[in-house]
């Protein structure tokens, strides 16, 4: 029988989404996965009935593009909160580069953790640095569609969620 | 890192607060210190421009030139009665490193002059230190006469700076973290190792984030210069094409902007910036077709002032000087603060 998982990426440069997508499908692993990419949520409602359940949403946000950070604000209100315990990920890429920051990071950790879920700094410059966020990605996957015994999306979530926390949640 | 316990008063201003049952609060003072995610505050007060400037003609001196804007960790045994013996120092300083072969610029050829002195006028508080002002003279040989004129120039203040830091410094230090330069680069870097040597500070460049330019403009929106209007300009930037796009804003358009979403007297905060900014963008949108928030802003010019994100500052008004002034003192005290290895030295 052949299992198939679905991964979705969502965020506004579409370059990225290219990017990793390729990098993902590339890596060595032992299930098949479909990644889908979509520049922001709500999907078109043509294919409603024929899509299939989605596994994990990856949301891409650009340090150096204020409409990148708006975009994904905008499209996380069309997600189920379901979804929230665990198989939502963000992903802040372009941390590198602090001369052509536009956004601060701790807006985007203040972001992933009001809707309780981890938030990656990531690097897509190299091929290296984007098989390493593939192979992440695709470990978070395989234990949010449940192929890791013992282990489920939401006591994942919790495992990786740092002592510290953002200014919001503290007092 | 000589400091590291913050006041109380400094801490409770970034919201955190510590309860009677707090356990250990050096605990979690450290643990914010060391983090990454550290963000600048939601709210700045704006500061009042009734009280009449003091110094007004040596102010003057600082107007309409293009300063280089750089760090200054606070120095070790500054002494305000030494002043004259500084200048010395630092002209023997110069000749010796001509001497070694140091090129500076053509037509300083004869032997140049420090001289330090107290810019007064330009602190808010009582707790702020003096501003101090630098000048090099150089005598250049023109056409038989020996001409003096100033090769470069430059001044050091703390305007409005964070009292929790300021008094939890050691005696022996001052705190004058902003060092404008006007001048050929050589010049500064001198100037720069000289002060490093005999102060035991740190001197690194200051590049100025966009969000803080967002807050400038949206901080000398409501400024009017009485004599000169000038017209407000932005400039974006977009890295991977090397485009620059520029926008210019009739002065009264954006007041008449500022003042329909600013409400609060005393205070402006983050969401009166972003919506103001974010107005001009989707005005831009409208027009243009061009999105601006996936940009970078670089520039912002106004009547008061005009910044650039490589570290750069033109005063234009003796008036508002003390609307530019503050902010830049709080940015400068962040970098110490937060940020020590993130910028590049000066030499």
């Amino acid at each position: 029988m052949l299992l198939r998982f679905w991964m979705k990426l969502v965020g506004a440069d579409s370059l990225h989404l290219d990017q990793l997508a390729a990098a993902i499908l590339k890596e060595n692993r032992s299930f098949e996965v479909n990644v889908h990419l979509a520049k922001c949520l709500p999907l078109p409602a043509e294919n409603e009935h024929s899509r299939p359940r989605i596994d994990l949403i990856v949301f891409l946000m650009d340090l150096r593009s204020q409409h990148s950070v708006e975009t994904v604000k905008a499209s996380l209100a069309y997600v189920d909160v379901n979804y929230f315990l665990g198989k939502v990920c963000f992903l802040a890429v372009g941390g590198k580069a602090v001369k052509h920051q536009t956004i601060e990071m701790y807006t985007l950790k203040q972001l992933a953790d009001s809707y309780s879920s981890p938030l990656i700094p990531a690097e897509l410059e190299s091929t290296e640095r984007r098989s390493v966020i593939a192979q992440r990605l695709l470990q978070i996957l395989k234990v949010a569609a449940g192929l890791v015994p013992g282990m489920s999306a939401l006591v994942l979530s919790s495992l990786i969620r740092p002592s510290f926390k953002t200014e919001i949640e503290r007092c | 890192m000589e400091h590291l316990t913050p006041a109380k008063a400094g801490m409770a201003r970034f919201g955190v607060c510590f309860a009677n049952t707090d356990p250990s609060p050096v605990v979690l003072r450290t643990v914010k210190r060391h983090t990454a995610f550290h963000h600048t505050s939601a709210k700045r007060k704006i500061p009042r421009t009734d009280l009449p400037v003091e110094n007004a003609e040596q102010i003057a001196v600082l107007l309409q030139k293009q300063w280089r804007l750089y760090h200054v960790t606070p120095l070790y045994g500054f002494s305000y009665s030494m002043l004259k013996k500084y200048s010395n120092e630092l002209s023997v300083f110069i000749a010796t490193e001509k001497k070694k072969g140091v090129a500076i610029e053509v037509g300083i050829e004869l032997a140049s002059k420090a001289k330090f002195s107290m810019l007064a006028g330009l602190r808010a508080t009582e707790n702020d230190p003096e501003a101090v002002f630098i000048q090099i003279m150089a005598k250049t040989a023109v056409r038989q006469s020996v001409d003096e004129k100033v090769v470069w120039s430059g001044w050091m203040c703390c305007v409005d700076g964070d009292l929790g830091l300021l008094e939890s410094l050691p005696v022996e230090f001052i705190c004058l973290p902003l060092l404008f330069a006007n001048g050929p680069e050589t010049v500064t870097t001198m100037v720069g190792e000289w002060l490093q040597k005999t102060f035991d500070c740190y001197i690194s460049a200051f590049p100025i984030r966009s969000e803080n330019l967002t807050w400038m403009a949206a901080m000398w929106a409501n400024c009017f210069s009485d004599s000169v209007q000038r017209m407000m300009e932005l400039e974006w930037f977009v890295p991977p094409i090397q485009l620059t796009i520029s926008l210019s804003i009739h002065p009264e358009d954006a007041k008449a902007l500022w003042d329909s979403i600013h409400t609060n007297e005393d205070e402006i905060t983050i969401e009166e910036v972003e919506l103001f900014m974010s107005s001009l963008h989707s005005h831009f949108y409208r027009h243009f077709g061009v999105r601006l928030a996936a940009t970078q802003l670089v520039k912002v010019s106004t009547a008061v002032a005009s910044a650039h994100c490589d570290g750069k500052l033109k005063l234009f008004n003796c008036k508002h000087i003390d609307h530019v002034l503050p902010f830049l003192t709080e940015l400068a005290f962040h970098q110490i603060q937060y940020q020590p290895r993130l910028c590049s030295s000066i030499d």
